[in-house]
């Protein structure tokens, strides 16, 4: 029993040694793919804002204005707006002018 | 040559030589042959010091060098080794935050940080041929000139060609493949809505530390949109990848910010403004937009205006926030507020009568006047038709404290509690200070100074039935805790003087919409300058809709408009009406005019 245990106990400490270098490695792998998948995040990240910015850019009422003029639409103008109540008590409000506060 | 030739000759022995070496190395083999001669002779003349000399020379240096590895690795001096150790596989960085966001109320972008290049040059290793050069001049937008003399240094081993760059640009300069042309990462801050919010919005600058936000909200709101910059520490393998890392100090997340601006409403303000101050040769001219329930800011807008984009041309003029950071005196626009304190203290009541003829009135030797003289006019009629005379006669009736306090309870004299950057207190003296005169004069606007953000914010008293909420530039949900200013019934009467203003018998027709019912109060000060009363004026209107629930007050100052007409009623009347026609427009508010059709449910069948 003697005579066995120090060889026993030898390899269950290389076993050791290589599992810990093993370990050690694939935790240096894993890390080195998650800085890469951070960098990737940070860059997208980065895109998204440029292109709200650029749909920013895109929906300017300047810009919204110019093209619905050019397609031949007009601000609202409230003499032609209709309100149409929707039940007997909208109705009675409505009814109600509303010039009398 | 053999080896014979380098040992001591004394040991040599002729008997120890191969025959083949004494013929053919002629002065070795005679060497050899002169040693066997001499015999031990040499050995005795080669005293033992010279050995023992080597000996000791040799010891001492392993000696010096035992002593320097334990003066080295022992403890007494290892921070240089470390250091130069760690150089080599740790590194410190640090990590700035990308600067946060800026949103509108409904989620549009005002302001973002998109990526961005620096172009820079080592002029030492500078290389490339004419045509490279004007090809990199034109990507980089430089003169060849300007090209040239930035990279003439060569003294200098870093020179920025170009800053902020577009990276698809800066992708066609790295396409170039000039030596001594490189790029480096950074962010460029995007105002995408450009010269339409570039007052509120302000900008930044870089300094040593990095971009920091020096004017309007980039400037206020730079905790949250700035974070704070982390430092990384960074442990590399042999190839440069990381293979360890830690937080020196974590850095602090930027924040995106969402901002009470509506930008819809915000263009309408800015156009109208612009509009208006080309319209009547102005030396400038402001707007301001607030939400009446809660005091959110729906829009800002100045003119002269800048281009946040177009840097090097910032003027002061241009890029002062006036809304905010100028002080006018107000003039009639405050007439409102002394009436109501005199309603409120119950001096008078709106069907007073008051003697307005003959259009004067001397106090202590000052003359008030009014421009129109009338006789006898209601408190209504005073505000509507706002005469001098009649308002001074009203602010005489009550004491000076009783009017102060209205005036300070609605925020003139004190800093805006709103978050914008430069915001003035304006000019309110203590009551006890006042002469008489003084009392009557600041009644209807002169000797009180106040900016435009706080003349809309203390109309709020009026839009909202006597209480009043601070300014949010930030999206709220609900509106902070109101301070109540005068009483519900005093609002109300106030209200219909308001709005008898907009009507034909008023001063501001102009100021009317179609379709809702607006109230308002115009103001045609003259200028102060050099301590005299010039022929400039500043022309303003204040106001609200729609009267039967108020939604928005909007406020418009015209500073020196000078095409002619220059009553508050002509010149800022209009404006008003255009922007609140526009922002009822965009908040989708129900018209409340009489005038507005109803479809009746009979008609219709529901």
């Amino acid at each position: 029993m003697m005579r066995i245990a120090p060889v026993v106990l030898s390899l269950l400490l290389i076993v050791c040694a290589l599992a810990l270098v093993t370990s050690q490695y694939r935790a240096r792998e894993l890390f080195a793919g998650l800085e890469v998948s951070q960098h990737e995040a940070k860059s997208l990240e980065a895109e998204g804002s440029r292109l709200r910015s650029d749909l920013g850019r895109a929906s300017q009422p300047a810009i919204v204005e110019a093209a619905a003029r050019r397609l031949g639409m007009r601000a609202i103008n409230p003499e032609r707006i209709i309100i149409l109540p929707t039940s007997a008590a909208d109705t009675a409000k409505a009814a109600f002018a509303p010039g009398k506060e | 040559m053999s080896l014979s030739a380098l040992r001591p000759q004394a040991r040599l022995r002729p008997a120890t030589r191969g025959a083949g070496l004494r013929t053919v190395q002629g002065n070795a083999t005679r060497a050899a042959r002169d040693a066997s001669r001499h015999g031990d002779l040499l050995a005795v003349k080669l005293s033992a010091w010279r050995s023992k000399l080597l000996l000791f020379t040799l010891f001492s240096a392993f000696a010096a060098l035992s002593v320097r590895v334990v003066y080295l690795q022992g403890g007494w001096s290892t921070g240089f080794l470390q250091r130069q150790g760690e150089a080599r596989y740790a590194r410190t960085l640090p990590e700035t935050p990308t600067r946060g966001t800026i949103f509108d109320r409904n989620g549009v972008v005002l302001a973002s940080s998109v990526p961005a290049r620096a172009i820079w040059a080592n002029p030492e290793d500078f290389e490339a041929d004419a045509k490279q050069r004007a090809q990199l001049a034109r990507l980089l937008e430089l003169s060849p000139e300007e090209l040239r003399r930035r990279i003439a240094n060569e003294d200098r081993s870093f020179v920025y060609l170009r800053r902020q760059l577009d990276p698809d640009v800066a992708q066609r300069v790295e396409a170039l493949h000039i030596s001594g042309v490189h790029t480096a990462q950074e962010f460029r801050r995007q105002y995408p809505e450009g010269v339409v919010t570039s007052h509120l919005l302000g900008f930044t600058g870089f300094t040593k530390v990095g971009e920091h936000g020096l004017e309007g909200v980039e400037r206020e709101f730079e905790t949250m949109l700035g974070g704070q910059p982390g430092l990384r520490h960074l442990i590399a393998d042999r190839l440069g990848h990381t293979i360890e890392d830690d937080w020196l100090h974590e850095p602090v997340q930027a924040q995106d910010i969402a901002l009470a601006i509506d930008d819809r409403i915000q263009y309408i303000a800015h156009t109208a403004v612009k509009q208006a101050a080309e319209a009547n040769a102005a030396h400038a001219a402001a707007a301001v937009v607030l939400d009446a329930r809660t005091g959110e800011l729906l829009a800002l807008a100045n003119w002269p205006d800048f281009d946040p984009s177009r840097r090097k041309q910032f003027d002061p003029n241009q890029v002062r926030d006036r809304a905010v950071t100028d002080t006018f005196e107000p003039g009639s626009t405050l007439k409102p507020f002394s009436v109501a304190a005199a309603i409120e203290s119950g001096v008078v009541r709106p069907d007073t009568i008051i003697d307005t003829a003959p259009g004067r009135l001397t106090i202590t030797g000052r003359t008030i006047t009014d421009d129109h003289p009338r006789g006898a006019l209601t408190v209504e009629q005073v505000v509507a038709k706002s005469s001098n005379v009649g308002t001074a006669k009203i602010a005489l009736q009550m004491p000076a404290q009783a009017l102060w306090e209205t005036l300070s309870a609605v925020g003139f004299g004190q800093v805006p509690q709103a978050a914008l950057s430069g915001a003035v207190p304006g000019h309110l003296r203590p009551a006890s200070t006042w002469r008489p005169v003084e009392q009557a004069t600041i009644a209807y606007g002169y000797g009180i100074s106040v900016s435009l953000l706080q003349l809309a914010h203390a109309y709020l008293v009026f839009a909202r039935d006597g209480d009043i909420v601070p300014v949010s530039v930030l999206r709220t949900e609900s509106a902070q805790t109101p301070t109540r200013v005068l009483s519900t019934q005093t609002t109300v009467k106030m209200r219909r003087m308001l709005e008898l203003a907009t009507s034909d018998e008023g001063t501001a027709p102009l100021a009317r919409i179609p379709g809702y019912r607006v109230a308002g109060k115009t103001g045609t000060a003259r200028k102060l300058r050099d301590g005299r009363y010039t022929d400039a004026y500043v022309s303003s209107f204040v106001g609200f809709a729609p009267v039967s629930d108020p939604h928005i007050v909007v406020a418009v100052m015209i500073d020196e408009p000078r095409a002619g007409r220059y009553y508050g009623g002509d010149v800022a009347a209009p404006v008003f009406g255009a922007i609140a026609a526009g922002t009822l427009r965009a908040l989708q508010i129900p018209p409340d005019s009489p005038a507005t059709q109803v479809a009746q449910a009979t008609a219709n069948g529901g």
